[in-house]
């Protein structure tokens, strides 16, 4: 894929999506071949660094029952960078306000809504500082006018810092936009 | 006998320092415990350390140190079978349980240990310290602060989701081996100073306190330390005025702070 290119991976229930982007992430050991991703190769020596610049949104809005803040989930996406506690603090309101969730800092993340906690994956995602944004689903729990403000800010984060985006969806409405490229998968093969 | 005087034997100094302590920092491996569901584990720990103190006894090594092995041994055996088998934490838990108890009363018969001398590990006593003991708690409360404090933004990832803490670049299953190693020593040093039956009113119940008040991670760590300290200071000095055993003490004023 091409720098800041846009890809929707739609298929059936298995076809293998999730798979697909577990592999890409060095969750899931590919059966075979080999997985390239920002010049590393998943699960080699030097995959560990390619890895920092990959983000993922998961599946489902993750079911939280413990007292976790918007900020200290957004603050994850810092885990493994070398950052001081200002410059640490200064990404983490920099990329919350680049999703528009700021107001969510001090919310009790067990207490918002699918969208709400989708944005915040995001920013999570985003203090990475992604090449590479891997997102499983993101709108499945989401009503339309979420849907569609989620695929907007994709849109605009993708070509502002060109981000290459893969998204796996089986979700009619987003199968339908135009600025994404769509490959169907179909037991564990492209079609 | 009034505080001050009482405080000057070093065997009731000791037994404070140690549940001042424990009070204030094991609560942490209560939040582990409770975030990701090692409840089973806890009761595994208890049954291979009372396997320790019976194999300890057995050959005249000090049931402690023989216990707190045993929840090592216990902990890596159970860490390595669920990475390898990717079963979950709970099922391995209670497998484990089951045989170290059964285990425990072998060489219990076997080796001619008397029981209650096996099974007094499981009431504990802050006043039989030694001086090891008390340094091996202060050493684990050190320990866990770091930890916690260090490597706040990874261990919060680990707690918050497994996979996100592995897509962020956490290293999710040594972070988690650590977790478990800490829950093991604290519930073995527990069991030594306020016993197996009682040693969740440090562990898990101010955590347990804190998780209905805490609005964020951070304040839930603060919050579960906060409250522990608050429960063992109290229940020392309850103890004292009401010549009551500490442990009862510190656990009757946890529930009441519960309820």
């Amino acid at each position: 894929m091409a720098c800041g290119e846009r890809l929707i991976v739609a298929g059936p229930n298995g076809a293998g999506k999730t798979t697909l982007l577990k592999a890409i992430l060095g969750m899931m050991k590919a059966t075979a071949g080999r997985i390239l991703v920002l010049g590393h190769a998943v699960g080699s020596r030097d995959w560990a660094r390619g890895r920092r610049r990959v983000g993922y949104v998961n599946q489902e809005s993750v079911q939280v029952d413990f007292p976790v803040s918007g900020r200290e989930v957004v603050e994850i996406g810092t885990s493994t960078l070398a950052l001081g506690r200002a410059e640490r603090k200064q990404r983490i309101e920099e990329e919350m306000a680049a999703v528009g969730c700021s107001h969510l800092r001090g919310r009790m993340y067990a207490r918002l809504s699918g969208g709400e906690k989708q944005k915040l994956s995001l920013a999570r995602c985003l203090c990475q500082d992604p090449q590479l944004l891997l997102l499983d689903e993101p709108t499945s729990s989401l009503d339309p006018r979420s849907r569609s403000e989620l695929m907007e800010l994709l849109k605009n984060l993708s070509e502002k810092r060109r981000i290459t985006m893969v998204m796996v969806s089986h979700d009619a409405q987003v199968l339908s936009e135009p600025a994404w490229k769509i490959r169907h998968i179909e037991a564990g093969a492209f079609a | 006998m009034d505080m001050v005087h009482a405080l000057a034997y070093p065997p009731i100094l000791r037994g404070f320092i140690a549940l001042v302590l424990a009070g204030c920092f094991f609560p942490l491996a209560g939040v582990f415990i409770l975030r990701l569901n090692l409840v089973t584990l806890r009761f595994t720990l208890m049954h291979a350390a009372l396997l320790g103190a019976a194999v300890g006894l057995a050959l005249h090594v000090d049931p402690l140190l023989a216990g707190l092995a045993l929840d090592l041994v216990a902990i890596a055996a159970i860490s390595r079978v669920a990475r390898e088998s990717g079963l979950a934490l709970g099922y391995l838990s209670t497998f484990f349980m089951v045989l170290t108890i059964g285990l425990a009363f072998a060489v219990i018969y076997k080796a001619g240990v008397p029981a209650k001398d096996a099974f007094g590990i499981l009431w504990g006593s802050i006043y039989a310290l030694s001086r090891i003991d008390l340094v091996l708690i202060a050493g684990c409360s050190a320990a866990i602060l770091l930890f916690v404090t260090l490597l706040f933004t990874r261990v919060s990832a680990v707690l918050f989701h497994r996979e996100i803490a592995l897509a962020s670049g956490v290293h999710e299953a040594a972070l988690t081996s650590v977790i478990l190693l800490f829950v093991g020593v604290a519930v073995a040093l527990l069991m030594q100073l306020i016993g197996a039956l009682l040693m969740d009113s440090i562990l898990l119940l101010p955590a347990i306190i804190a998780s209905f008040r805490a609005r964020s991670t951070r304040g839930f760590f603060v919050q579960a330390c906060v409250i522990g300290a608050f429960c063992s200071i109290a229940g020392f000095f309850t103890s004292f005025a009401l010549d009551v055993p500490a442990s009862s003490a510190v656990t009757v004023i946890a529930a009441w702070r519960k309820a």
